[in-house]
């Protein structure tokens, strides 16, 4: 019976020796930066093949594994090289030649050359059905010169063609490694010549990332090994960088902002994004259809009292369908003014009895979405307009949107490339998309969007698109609401650490102080 | 003999138990608004590329063909793929499961290291200030919310004092039981509670026992009367109480490995569920199940080693 007495004493020891690990000692001999950079995300990759994936998530990740012929530059207003070093374009605009550059290698140690890149592109432009396929849409033929060389021609002149190329779902894989792979291979081991190479991942965990050590540039990546951790509660994600479990950390809530700022220890950032929050109008109904009724919405909502509400101060108005950062932005557009008066008064010309009372679909564990229809619900009921809420969860909500089963749709955009056709043609134009869900179909639109992909001269362009954001305003199909800029919370120790305006990070110039 | 006769029935009336839920659960993620094909490529995917996903995932086959799939790729021990992360369930299984596994034993020591010191305080000074502190105690952890005990912990012990990590779960054994500590102690914490309050007064009772007394009139000294006759008794209520409790601490781990950003299956459940991952919700809920028929069997069979005077109907 002394067993008892015993395991009693044993597990009483085990606790307060349990209690007693306390805090593991720093190691005496540590270098002056850390061989680990560790960064906490609040969503985890899924499928790292750039070509059939559709999430940030993804696609930041893959961006530091795989390099493309061209590379938008930081702010997201132009393009420098990345795996071609020039390229020309004919006089006619139809054909464009791209000069690789000599000493890029892939993390096999095999050299880049023009028959990657035709494989990649091809498989790019080949795939059905795919996402991005819209950026290789007029493309005629891709084929190789030489080893070093790559052409490309055009069905037509295409504007947007750098930008295009230089999306992420162009990026360069290893023919020689996926030739004859399945799928599954592409998206789980991905094989490219950018700065990092995966090494592990552990999925919904972390992604463990080497240098790349052929990387073209020398001396970088600066720190060895990038561990990409999922961390999806913004309360520990926060508590993971203040406590210096990780050295970084990506979308910390505009609500927690304020105290990141304050605290010594961390860089609270608020880098310049494309990201643009609005309301998808269902055009297709009553009284949806009324284009009065629509106006006297976009005008009944102060944007500014969003802005303090759902951002905290840290967003901007919007004025136009187009980002801040994007170019041929027409800073001159006032967009929408709150005027109450002017809403009833647009209210009584649509016709559209009061009170009248709409629906908004939205996810139900965002808590932008959340407050954002809250606050549009009270400034709306000031012109008699009464909105009922209907939080989903989010695979629920997305299926009635995509299937046209709502009346308002509280959603959002980032640009993927610098050049507002893209947006233009998802958001304005009936063909990809039924301008965004929104059934909005407009032949004057229509015929502008294909007139600014054409136009060659810049100036006529920029008159193009401003035009485009004038009839977007007048016809209003979606309600544009603020710019948001994207928020990281990084520890003070880390140098280097850059966002792009397009979103992904840069990782390779990171280093972590000790 | 008689004792395997007896798990074996009890293991056949669990089968169609686990039977039932799989048919259940398949009809109600069925039933769910939302598809994964849709969830996974996102609103700018084209229809076609969600028809086609959902064609090559079996997905638009009739309901009972699907169940029927299902269930033949189960007992050919093929548990499907997840969607999201185009990986083999089996995959991905084990080392999740390891983690819950982990949490819960782990929750479950520290309940009981807690719980059984402060339940003898409080049965041995029955009614006196240190039985009225434990009891105030006690009624505490029983009171907060699971998920706030669980960041203010972080925050005391990984912020300020930074002697645990905040997210996580580390590499290796001592690793796992510091990254694991605060979870487990979250996990654990009102479980603790319940513990110590029943013990206590399972204490209390055995002490009015006429086997007590009998122990006493021997001659045996207080400390060996408690451990020797009084806690062995006191301890056999709990029992249940631990295998009641076990199952629930697997459900529980939903909200602690959420908190915690541990890899546990409790975190998988919620995102799969999320993105309509149906495989994967399919093969957590049935194990989750089985774990739960499992930790009911095995309670039943520890019953009359511990206490002879229990026998098998």
């Amino acid at each position: 019976m002394r067993a008892t007495y015993r395991v009693v004493a044993l597990v009483l020891a085990a606790g307060l020796g349990l209690l007693g690990l306390g805090p593991v000692p720093q190691n005496a001999s540590a270098q002056q930066f850390k061989k680990v950079i560790n960064f906490g995300v609040n969503r985890g990759a899924e499928n790292l093949d750039p070509v059939t994936m559709d999430a940030n998530p993804d696609l930041w990740a893959f961006m530091q594994i795989y390099q493309q012929l061209v590379r938008v530059n930081v702010k997201g207003d132009g393009f420098v090289p990345d795996l071609a070093e020039r390229w020309t374009t004919s006089a006619d605009g139809k054909t464009w030649t791209f000069f690789l550059r000599r000493d890029s290698r892939f993390s096999t140690g095999d050299p880049v050359t023009s028959s990657d890149v035709v494989w990649s592109l091809r498989r790019a432009h080949d795939l059905k059905d795919g996402p991005w396929q819209w950026a290789l849409e007029d493309v005629q033929d891709i084929s190789a010169k030489d080893d070093h060389t790559v052409v490309i021609t055009l069905k037509e002149p295409w504007a947007p063609f750098l930008a295009d190329i230089s999306l992420f779902s162009n990026s360069i894989l290893s023919e020689k490694v996926f030739k004859n792979a399945a799928q599954e291979q592409i998206s789980n081991k991905p094989v490219g010549s950018g700065p990092w190479m995966l090494t592990d991942w552990k999925k919904g965990e972390e992604l463990v990332m080497k240098a790349n050590p052929y990387y073209f540039e020398k001396g970088l990546p600066k720190t060895p090994e990038l561990h990409i951790k999922y961390i999806p509660d913004d309360n520990a994600r926060i508590i993971a960088v203040q406590s210096g479990n990780v050295d970084g950390i990506d979308y910390p809530p505009f609500s927690r902002v304020a105290e990141l700022k304050r605290d010594p220890r961390l860089d609270m950032q608020l880098n310049p994004s494309t990201a643009v929050a609005h309301l998808s109008l269902n055009t297709r109904e009553a009284p949806f259809d009324n284009v009065k009724f629509r106006q006297a919405l976009a005008t009944a909502i102060d944007r500014y009292a969003i802005v303090r509400a759902v951002c905290f101060g840290y967003c901007t108005a919007a004025t136009t369908f187009l980002p801040m950062t994007t170019p041929f932005f027409n800073k001159s557009s006032k967009g929408y003014v709150y005027d109450t008066a002017k809403a009833q008064q647009l209210l009584k010309e649509s016709g559209v009895k009061t009170p009248v009372t709409v629906k908004v679909l939205f996810w139900a564990n965002n808590p932008v979405h959340q407050s954002t229809a809250v606050v549009v619900k009270a400034m709306w009921s000031k012109i008699g307009v009464n909105l009922d809420l209907e939080p989903l969860d989010r695979a629920a909500a997305t299926q009635r949107y995509r299937s046209n089963q709502f009346q308002i749709y509280i959603t959002g955009w980032t640009n993927d490339i610098p050049d507002p056709s893209q947006l233009g043609a998802y958001e304005l134009g009936f063909t990809q998309s039924q301008s965004y869900h929104s059934g909005y179909h407009s032949k004057e639109m229509d015929d502008l969007l294909e007139q600014g992909q054409r136009e060659m001269n810049t100036d006529k362009r920029r008159d193009i698109y401003y035009r485009i954001q004038d009839l977007a305003l007048k016809d209003s199909p979606l309600i544009w609401l603020y710019y948001a800029p994207y928020t990281i919370a990084i520890s003070k120790k880390m140098t280097g650490f850059v966002q792009m305006a397009t979103g992904p990070w840069i990782f390779k110039d990171v280093a972590v102080a000790q | 003999m008689h004792l395997l006769t007896y798990a074996l029935r009890r293991l056949g009336q669990a089968l169609p138990v686990a039977l039932l839920v799989t048919v259940l659960i398949f009809l109600l993620i069925k039933l769910l608004p939302g598809n994964p094909a849709a969830a996974i490529l996102g609103d700018r995917a084209s229809d076609e590329a969600v028809r086609a996903l959902n064609h090559q995932w079996g997905l638009d086959l009739p309901l009972w063909q699907q169940y029927g799939v299902y269930m033949r790729n189960l007992v050919t021990g093929d548990l499907g793929q997840s969607l999201r992360y185009r990986t083999p369930v089996a995959a991905l299984l084990p080392h999740r499961m390891v983690v819950t596994l982990f949490l819960v034993v782990y929750s479950l020591l520290l309940s009981v290291v807690i719980a059984v010191p402060l339940a003898i305080i409080a049965a041995t000074n029955r009614d006196r200030w240190p039985d009225q502190a434990v009891r105030a105690l006690i009624t505490l952890p029983l009171a907060s919310p699971t998920f706030w005990v669980g960041i203010l912990l972080l925050i005391v012990f990984a912020l300020k004092f930074r002697w645990f990590p905040a997210a996580g779960y580390g590499e290796g054994f001592s690793e796992h039981l510091r990254a694991l500590f605060l979870p487990a102690l979250t996990l654990a914490n009102p479980f603790t509670a319940v513990l110590a309050r029943n013990l206590r007064s399972s204490l209390i009772d055995t002490q009015r026992t006429t086997f007590v007394d009998f122990a006493r009139a021997k001659g045996l000294v207080p400390r060996d009367v408690l451990f020797r006759h009084v806690l062995r008794a006191a301890l056999l209520p709990i029992v249940t109480l631990i295998g009641v409790r076990l199952s629930y601490a697997i459900g529980g781990s939903v909200v602690i490995e959420t908190v915690f950003a541990l890899p546990g299956l409790g975190s998988w459940m919620v995102e799969s569920i999320l993105s309509r991952d149906y495989m994967v919700v399919q093969t957590l809920t049935l194990a989750f199940a089985l774990a739960a028929i499992l930790v009911n069997l095995t309670t039943d069979l520890i019953y009359p080693f511990l206490d002879p005077r229990v026998r098998m109907g």
